[in-house]
Formats: C-alpha cells, sequence, structure tokens
C-alpha cells in the first residue's frame, strides 16, 4: 500500500504559494477581515485601557480612545509587585521546560519511530492513550508525590516532569521521525554508528524544525502555566508571572486598578508576542507539524 | 512506511530481545515520567477514593461512600452538566471556526500573511491574561461590549452575572483559540492536491461536492487531532472560570475540574476528589474509545492510489 | 532553514547552569531558628498591613531577637484557606496563620490545625478573658485550636442626604426609635431608586442582600440555627431558614436582580478604586455594614453625611438584633517554630496586640477588658454597645463549605428562580453527608455570647 502523505523531506516547508485559478475570492476576504476584526478587538481593549488614566475609567461610558497616554501606569504596575523577580522566575521555569522537552521527547520518540523491537506500536498505544489522561487524576497523587520528597514550594515540580517525556510531543516527534529515510539511519548503523549516534548525529538535525516546535510549544505551555504554580509556589519569591498577576489583582484591589492589571498583562504577554514574530515561519510552520497524521 | 507485522504468538528470539533491551533504554524517561505521572497517580486515586483523606490526619476507610456521595451532591449533577454543555458548544464551534477561517486563507488572499499572524495573535495571550482581558470588556463600566451593544438599544447587561451569560463568555472566550486550530486545518488543506480539484471541475462537482468529497475525507485526520484536542480541552476546562466568575453565578461556571480542585484544595476531601477524578477518567476512557471508533469508520488515511 | 539558536554545545551549557539555578533557588524557603517567625495574614489591606506591622514592632521590642516575617494571602473568598492547605501538606506552611475564626473547627477537624489546649492549660484564667462565643468559635471537641483576636457587630448605615431628598422621615432611622422592619427598610430603599432613559438603574436605595446583608444576617435574624445539637444533623430546611430565604423571593419581586447587578459591574466594578463605592459616592444611600467599614468611609468619603442604626427586625417592637464575627490566630500544623509561633500568637491576642488592632483597623477587641476602654472602642462605640445584642453563628466543622452551599442558595433564588425550600432543599442535601463524617458531634454547651 502506497499512501502519499507529506513529503518525506526533513523540513516541513509549505508548499510553494501555487497559482491556481483559486486566487482572490472577495467572499473570503470580507470574511476574513471581519474575523481579524472580531480577533484584535481583545488585544486592542488591553492596550487602550493599559494607557487610560483612571478618571478615564470613571467614566460611565468607556471611550475607543485614552483621553491621555498614561505611560505611568506601566512604572506604577512595576511598582504595585516584584515585577521583576516574576518575570525573572519565569524565565528560568521556562528555560529549564524547554531543554527537558526537546532532550527527553527526543530519545524517547527516537524509540518509537527508529528503533524496530517486538510490540512497539502496542506500546505506542498506551502513549496515545496516555495523551487522553485528565491532568485531574495526576493533580492529587502528584502533589503528595512532592510533598513526600519535601520539594513542594520548589520549583521541581514545575521542571521535573518536562524531563520525563510527554505523550503528545513523543507522538508529535514520532510522527516527524518517521519520514527520515530507513536508509540513511541503516547505512549509518552498517558503519557501526552506536543507536546514540544515530540520533545524535542523523536524527536530531534532521528533526530540528520539529523539536524547535515543540520547544516553542512548551515554551508556551511554561510561560502560560498557572496551575502548577498555583498549586506549588507558596513563597512570593518563587512565584511565576502568571500566580503574580493574580496576586496583584486579589492582594491590593484597591491599588491595583483596572488601568495597572491592563498594563501588567501586556508587559507579560509582550515577550511571548516578540517571540511570535522573531520565529514567525517556526511558529507556523510548527503548529501544522500537528496536522502530519 | 510498511507497518512491522509480528505474527501472532510467535516465540521471542533472542535479535527480539535484545532489541527490545535497546528500546528500554531509549524509553526510560517516559517508563519513569508515566510510572510517577500515570501509574501511581492513577492506583493511588482508585486507592484514597475509597476513604476519607485530608492529606493532614489519618486515613478512614469508607468502602464505596464517596461514590455513592457523588451521585446524592448536587453540585457534582452540576458541575458534569456545566462541563457537557461547555464540550458540547465549544467543542464543535471551535472546529466549524477553525476550518472556516482555513478554508478562507486556502483561497490564496493576498495578504493572507496578515491575517494569519493576526487570528494567530490571540492564541499566544496566556489563558490567565486573556481572562482579564475579558473581564475588562464586558464590564459596563470599562468594557466596549455594552457600550457596542447599546448603539443597538441592547440594555446595559454583567454578561458575567446571568449563568447563560457567564458560561457563553467563557465558551466565547475558548473561541479566541480558533487560530490554531486553522492553522494546522490549513496545513492540511495544503497537501490536498491540486489536481484532485481540477478533476473534480472537469467531472462537474460543484464547490460544496469537492468540498465533501474530497476535502472533507482527506481532511478527515487532522478533523480528529483537532477534535481529540478540543475534547480534551473541554474536560479540563478551569482557568477562566476560576478568574473570570470564581464559578459563579449560581454555580454556572463550576465546571468539574474547578470542584474537584476545590475539593482536594480548599476542602481537603482527597477521598472525595479523587471519586470524582477516577469517574472523569473513566469517561475520558470513553470520550477516547468512541472517537477512535469513529475515526476508524471517517478517517480517511492518505490516497489510495 | 533558519539555524535554531541551540548548537549542542551551547545547550549542554545552559541546561546545566539552569539546573544548578534551579537548585540553588529551592532550598531554604523555610528557616527554624528558633527566633523566627513566619506569620501569614489574609486580611491584606493597607490599613490592615499597617496595623498588623505595629503589632510585630510591638512584639519584637518586647521579645528583643525575635523576628516576624509577615506574609500577605489573601483568601478567595470567606474562609478560604486553600493557600494554608496547599502549604501544611506540602511541609511549608507558616508557624502562624490569621483564620476566619467561623472555619476554625472545619479546618481543625480536618488536622490542618495545631491543638493549643495544652499550651492554653498552662496559662490559667486565660479563656476567661476573652468573649464566650468567639472562644468557642476558636474551638473544636472542647480544644482551643485558635485564639479570638477581634469581633465586630453590624448595622444598618444610611446616607441623611440622600433620605431628605427623597422627602424621608429621618425619624425611623434614629437609633431612639428602636429597630425598624425589613419591609420597612425596603420601602425607604425603593423610595430612592433611580432609572435612565434605557430603564437602568443610576442609584439604587438599599440592595438589602449585598454586603453584609447576606444570609447570615437574615437567618440570624430569623433565629435560625443551621444545626440540630440533638440529632447531630444540618437543619437547613426549618421553617426559620426558609422564612429567611423568603426574604430573597421577595425581594427579587420587587427589584429586577439582573439590572441591579448591572449596576453594580457598572459603578462599582472589580478593580475600580475605592473611593468609587457605591455608597461613598451616594449611588446607594442604605447598606447592611459593619465597625469595620468605618475606616474606609472616613478615608474616601469623608463628607458623606452617614448615619447608623439598629439592624431592621422581624416585626416591629422586636428587641434591637446584631450578629458578630471576626478573626483568630491559630497555628497550622507542623509548624517550624512552634514556640515562638505561640508567643507570637498570645501577644497578638492578648491586650497589648488587641489595642493596637482595634484602634488601628476599626475592630473590636475579643478581649472584654478592653470593650471597656473608652479609647479602644473611640469611633465604633455604638458598634460596642449593640454587642449586648448580639449572636453569633454556631461553630460547625463545616462551616467553609456551608458558606458556600448557602450562598448558592441564595443565588439559586435569585437567579435560578427557585423557591426558597427547594434552594434550601438542595443545600441540606450537599451538606448532610458532609456533616455525617463528623458525628457524633456537640456543639460547646455554654453557648452565651460573653
Amino acid at each position: 500500500m502506497v499512501t502519499t502523505s507529506i513529503e518525506p523531506t526533513p523540513d516541513v516547508a509549505p508548499r510553494p504559494p501555487v497559482q491556481t485559478t483559486r486566487h482572490g475570492g472577495w467572499g473570503a476576504r470580507i470574511f476574513l477581515l471581519i474575523m481579524s476584526a472580531i480577533f484584535l478587538i481583545p488585544v486592542y481593549w488591553l492596550v487602550v485601557t493599559a494607557f487610560k488614566t483612571p478618571t478615564d475609567l470613571a467614566q460611565a461610558s468607556p471611550s475607543w480612545f485614552p483621553r491621555s497616554w498614561r505611560w505611568a501606569n506601566f512604572s506604577d504596575a512595576f511598582r504595585a509587585f516584584p515585577f521583576g523577580r516574576f518575570f525573572i522566575n519565569s524565565v528560568i521555569i521556562t528555560a529549564l521546560t524547554v531543554i527537558g522537552t526537546v532532550i527527553s521527547n527526543m530519545i524517547v520518540a527516537y524509540g518509537f519511530a527508529c528503533l524496530e523491537w517486538r510490540g512497539r506500536d502496542k506500546v505506542f498505544y498506551i502513549v496515545i492513550a496516555t495523551i487522553f489522561l485528565p491532568s485531574a487524576i495526576t493533580l492529587i497523587p502528584v502533589f503528595d508525590l512532592w510533598g513526600w520528597l519535601h520539594l513542594v514550594n520548589t520549583w521541581f515540580p514545575l521542571i521535573v516532569p518536562s524531563f520525563l517525556g510527554s505523550a503528545f510531543f513523543v507522538f508529535l516527534l514520532r510522527q516527524f521521525m518517521l519520514q527520515i529515510p530507513r536508509d540513511l539511519l541503516d547505512a549509518a548503523r552498517i558503519e557501526g554508528a552506536s543507536e546514540a549516534r544515530v540520533l545524535w548525529q542523523i536524527v536530531a538535525p534532521i528533526s530540528r524544525p520539529a523539536l524547535a516546535v515543540i520547544a516553542i510549544f512548551s515554551a508556551l505551555g511554561a510561560w502560560n502555566d498557572f496551575l502548577g504554580p498555583l498549586i506549588y509556589l507558596q513563597d512570593q519569591k518563587l512565584q511565576t508571572l502568571a500566580i503574580g498577576l493574580q496576586y496583584l489583582r486579589q492582594t491590593q484591589p484597591d491599588k491595583i486598578t483596572t488601568n495597572l492589571l491592563m498594563a501588567a498583562s501586556l508587559m507579560v504577554i509582550l515577550p511571548v508576542v516578540i517571540m511570535f514574530f522573531l520565529f514567525q515561519r517556526y511558529f507556523i510552520r510548527g503548529i501544522t507539524l500537528g496536522g502530519v497524521k | 512506511m510498511a507497518t512491522t507485522s509480528v505474527k501472532k504468538r510467535a516465540p521471542w528470539t533472542r535479535k527480539d530481545r535484545a532489541a527490545l533491551g535497546k528500546a528500554l533504554l531509549f524509553l526510560s524517561p517516559w517508563i519513569l515520567g508515566t510510572l510517577a505521572f500515570t501509574v501511581f497517580p492513577l492506583v493511588y486515586s482508585i486507592v484514597i477514593s475509597f476513604a476519607r483523606y485530608t492529606g493532614l490526619s489519618g486515613i478512614k476507610w469508607l468502602g464505596v461512600q464517596n461514590y455513592t456521595r457523588l451521585f446524592s451532591d448536587p453540585l457534582l449533577g452540576k458541575s458534569a452538566l456545566n462541563t457537557m454543555w461547555y464540550g458540547v458548544f465549544a467543542v464543535p464551534i471551535g472546529l466549524v471556526i477553525a476550518l472556516l477561517l482555513a478554508l478562507a486563507m486556502n483561497r490564496r488572499v493576498r495578504e493572507v500573511a496578515v491575517y494569519r499572524t493576526i487570528l494567530y495573535l490571540p492564541s499566544l495571550i496566556p489563558i490567565f491574561a486573556f481572562s482579564f482581558i475579558f473581564v475588562v470588556l464586558l464590564n459596563p463600566g470599562y468594557g466596549i461590549i455594552n457600550k457596542f451593544l447599546s448603539a443597538f438599544g441592547v440594555a446595559t447587561q454583567n454578561y458575567l452575572g446571568d449563568p447563560v451569560g457567564a458560561k457563553g463568555v467563557i465558551i466565547g472566550m475558548a473561541q479566541f483559540a480558533a487560530g490554531n486550530a486553522a492553522l494546522i486545518f490549513l496545513a492540511g488543506l495544503n497537501n490536498v492536491p491540486e489536481t484532485l480539484y481540477d478533476a473534480a471541475k472537469v467531472d462537474g462537482a460543484n464547490a460544496f461536492r469537492r468540498f465533501r468529497s474530497i476535502t472533507l475525507p482527506l481532511l478527515s485526520p487532522v478533523i480528529l487531532f483537532n477534535a481529540i484536542n478540543g475534547i480534551n480541552a473541554a474536560l479540563q476546562v478551569f482557568i477562566p472560570a476560576y478568574i473570570i466568575t470564581n464559578g459563579g453565578p449560581n454555580n454556572s461556571t463550576l465546571f468539574y475540574l474547578f470542584y474537584l480542585y476545590k475539593n482536594a484544595f480548599s476542602y481537603a476531601q482527597l477521598g472525595y476528589a479523587s471519586a470524582m477524578a477516577v469517574i472523569l477518567f473513566l469517561v475520558g476512557i470513553a470520550l477516547a474509545l468512541l472517537v477512535f471508533g469513529l475515526s476508524r469508520r471517517y478517517v480517511h488515511y492518505g490516497l489510495e492510489v | 532553514m533558519p539555524r535554531t539558536a541551540l548548537t549542542r554545545r551551547r545547550f549542554g551549557a545552559l541546561a546545566g547552569a539552569a539546573v544548578g539555578a534551579a537548585t540553588l533557588t529551592s532550598c531554604a524557603s523555610r528557616s527554624s531558628s528558633p527566633k523566627h517567625i513566619s506569620y501569614w495574614t489574609t486580611i491584606t489591606d493597607p490599613t490592615t498591613m499597617t496595623a498588623w506591622n505595629a503589632m510585630k514592632a510591638g512584639f519584637e521590642k518586647q521579645n528583643p531577637g525575635y523576628h516576624v516575617d509577615i506574609l500577605p494571602k489573601p483568601s478567595l473568598g470567606t474562609g478560604d484557606a486553600t493557600d494554608l492547605i496547599t502549604a501544611v501538606r506540602g511541609r511549608s506552611g507558616p508557624d502562624c496563620y490569621l483564620i476566619d475564626r467561623y472555619t476554625t473547627a472545619q479546618y481543625a477537624g480536618m488536622g490542618l490545625l495545631e491543638n493549643l489546649q495544652d499550651r492554653v492549660d498552662q496559662e490559667p484564667g486565660l479563656r476567661d478573658q476573652y468573649l464566650n462565643f468567639a472562644w468557642n468559635e476558636a474551638s473544636y471537641n472542647g480544644a482551643a485550636y485558635g485564639i479570638p483576636l477581634d469581633t465586630d457587630s453590624r448595622a444598618l448605615f444610611f446616607n441623611k442626604a440622600k433620605l431628605a431628598a427623597a422627602k424621608i422621615d429621618l425619624k425611623p432611622f434614629e437609633r431612639s426609635s428602636g429597630p425598624m422592619t425589613v419591609e420597612q427598610a425596603v420601602d425607604y430603599g425603593l423610595r430612592m431608586n433611580k432609572k435612565d432613559s434605557k430603564g437602568d438603574y443610576t442609584q439604587v436605595g438599599f440592595i438589602p442582600w449585598q454586603g453584609q446583608g447576606f444570609w447570615a444576617t437574615w437567618c440570624l435574624m430569623y433565629g435560625a440555627k443551621f444545626f440540630d445539637n440533638a440529632t447531630c444533623k444540618m437543619a437547613l430546611t426549618d421553617p426559620k431558614m426558609v422564612d429567611a430565604y423568603t426574604l430573597f423571593q421577595i425581594w427579587d419581586k420587587k427589584f429586577d436582580f439582573s439590572k441591579v447587578d448591572a449596576f453594580n459591574a457598572t459603578y462599582q466594578p472589580p478593580g475600580a478604586p475605592p473611593q468609587q463605592g457605591t455608597f461613598y459616592t451616594g449611588r446607594i444611600a442604605m447598606s447592611v455594614d459593619g465597625n469595620f467599614a468605618l475606616p474606609g468611609l472616613k478615608q474616601y468619603a469623608p463628607k458623606l453625611p452617614y448615619g447608623t442604626t439598629y439592624l431592621p427586625v422581624v416585626k416591629k417592637g422586636d428587641p434591637p438584633f446584631t450578629w458578630s464575627g471576626g478573626f483568630a490566630m491559630v497555628m497550622p500544623k507542623g509548624p517550624a517554630n512552634a514556640d515562638g509561633g505561640w508567643k507570637f500568637i498570645k501577644y497578638m491576642t492578648g491586650p497589648e496586640g488587641q489595642k493596637t488592632y482595634s484602634e488601628m483597623t476599626s475592630h473590636l477587641p475579643t478581649y472584654k477588658s478592653l470593650l471597656e476602654d473608652k479609647k479602644v472602642i473611640a469611633g465604633q462605640e455604638f458598634f460596642a454597645e449593640i454587642l449586648k445584642y448580639s449572636t453569633s453563628r454556631p461553630p460547625l466543622p463545616v462551616n467553609a463549605q456551608l458558606q458556600g452551599a448557602l450562598d448558592t442558595a441564595t443565588q439559586a433564588i435569585q437567579i435560578g428562580g427557585s423557591s426558597p425550600r427547594s434552594a434550601l432543599n438542595a443545600a441540606q442535601q450537599q451538606m448532610a453527608p458532609n456533616m455525617k463524617q463528623y458525628c457524633p458531634f456537640k456543639l460547646p454547651s455554654n453557648g452565651s455570647f460573653r
């Protein structure tokens, strides 16, 4: 059986824009314009509110533009809570998570994609099944596990799991690695290369685009994680931006007015958006990897 | 790739064992992770679901009392229903919106890169920050929604103070992540060979027919993937409700996982919460089997040439 | 293909550095020096934080060498202790914790708190210094799990200017007239409602379910007991409860609940500066509130012509009524510094601590002799005086959940359109198996307030 899947090239480059008869399409354009407008509203309102003055906000009817742009909201938000500390914490946790995710999933996916062993496909079903495992069932026992290890209120519970593989990322990477020509690997093996070498010198470089994708996904996941820090970090010195903002909101509702909250949110989002624009090609290619069957 | 077909019950050869040993080495992180974060939690959850356990003092065995209590707990029913409501609306709507966006972007509108960026932008925003934005957007004092609607004569409303409104807001908010799924669909659409459409046109198939008999079948694996993602997310929806409504009003956004979280972490009823988790787990398995069963019937893996 | 930033070598270096950093930052989160005390407070507003710091200074001055670390841990709602439960289970809890006293029994019952009875026994006469109800609230099964800090009482606040503008006679609002009935109060309020052309409220005279006008006030007004001590069962469907919850149904017909909700969201949205409070700005003219509201009024609406009188009662001629709550200092399980923690708890809840706290935050002391001190109760004399009419909620080991269940019952009527009886039935159904876990259980035998 021959299947035409995505061409087994190492790169998941989208096809060059084919000039076909299907260009144009005003209906599509209008739909996209409307949807874009809708999708921009929250972002627009975030930015506008982040610059409003308290008096501006107290108006009974909100204005589409700030009456005056108040940059001091940002420095005020900075002073209202330890933004710098939270930011650095988030960066460190995210970086470690990315490292763990890339290393561990690459190794495991290799075992499922590039090694032939009996029962492989059956075991892989277990991997797929665990994608479905609701985190709910792990919430309580895993918390107790970290409690027994006296590691609650440290970063270990947030970081260590990423070093132990993730079913979803293994799934993605395996799909990608399956497209690597067998001959390439077998040739290396015949020349006497160990599996570790095949992984490190052939599969890893070819899989770089896919690895970049899981790096990006895991980075987003770690940066945006809410439940983990909420449960595991009590010490303010250890907290991340996600919990920091919520903290800001709860502890000082009288000091932290809506404009400051929006200013702080904007500062949380900005690094992600900048990363997106820097690596946009990767992002877009990467997300589509999920579509590879 | 040809599948490795092993004859049933063939004896294990030494080579088989060697290959397995090698594989185990590579799988070891996953095995360790699965033992610690899947197998152990599963066993532990099942065990303590039969006890009164606070994690702070001793265990008191209750038999199936936690499970019988589940069925008489009005809040549990409500939270399960809320989650179902969310899933029934959010998942299909999300798929349709994402598919429509992808189809539109696939029309090769010249400025498609701009739309792509804009439509993906909300997916980048952390869910907690997006929740904050929605609180502001919807507020009659600060937000634009009421101002916009009042132009059409709609009276000022606190949508977050209304059970249907609040649930609708959380479902609606989830749709802003459609950009992600849309891009996956778009990649799937890119893989549909142009020649197929041309051939169909020659045969006189109209646009709808072409969509039904070419696009949809070829896209089915991607739809499956996005559906699985969607269902998985729906079962565990929690954070927006935690931040925006704190489960209210009238517990209309008290989703299953939120109630479980409360029982476990606010009331330290670990046994009861574990019973909830076990049930959720079973439901998750049932849904997974259902989706895979459907996929076997409807999903086409590639074109047979 | 763009080059990935992570070359192998850099990758290795980064990984090493990062793991090192994680190890460094993750240890030493809890010190166990005998002179270091950690204290978590759930009340974190600026006024109270100032008071905590003053009390900490007083303690450190009296006990040289000691150092108290105050950590703000805002709770998500009344009686919420999620942070503490999580921390104690993770073995990273503090030495002392400020708890909503009403929930002490619940948290003691689940094993979250240290039993302080042995320590109390070594201080003869300590218990007699405190208001009896407050001590009971901080106990579970006859043992002290916390020492009371403050208390409070509730009254009807009204805006004289708004009453005058609506040509309402001020006479019934004078304390000498005694309490008015609930019906009267609500009717005065309705006369002050104002709507704009779209039909949206711009002013609401009195929102009786708002603020301190939640179920506790109206249930206690009817004399509901919440619990049947003889059978160890929740009594949420008791006729007195139904009477109280019928009020919510009556009010729902007199107001449009969703309109009032929209009014609140418009004029006092979450994240609004406090001076925008609707009572301060005159958008509402009457409110049920407590002495703890006084500092805000002074700070944000110093010129507001407001007065306070007795809470409304069921029928004309009923004696005045109010109810009291407050906070307690407790010691979570497994403290790093139990002796230091106890020392701090004793100071905070003792005469010096309570004096500072009451004066700075406008709360009433639970230390009885301080209630006679004019300086301590300055500005809140009326609230101290009505303590003689006061009552309190029973200290049950399920109170944190009861709070949620009865809030839900209120919303079921206001939003879900339930009948009072079916709303309370649902609450009873939810709470019964919960309470059953703690039976046999008896309320403290001496139930008097003082």
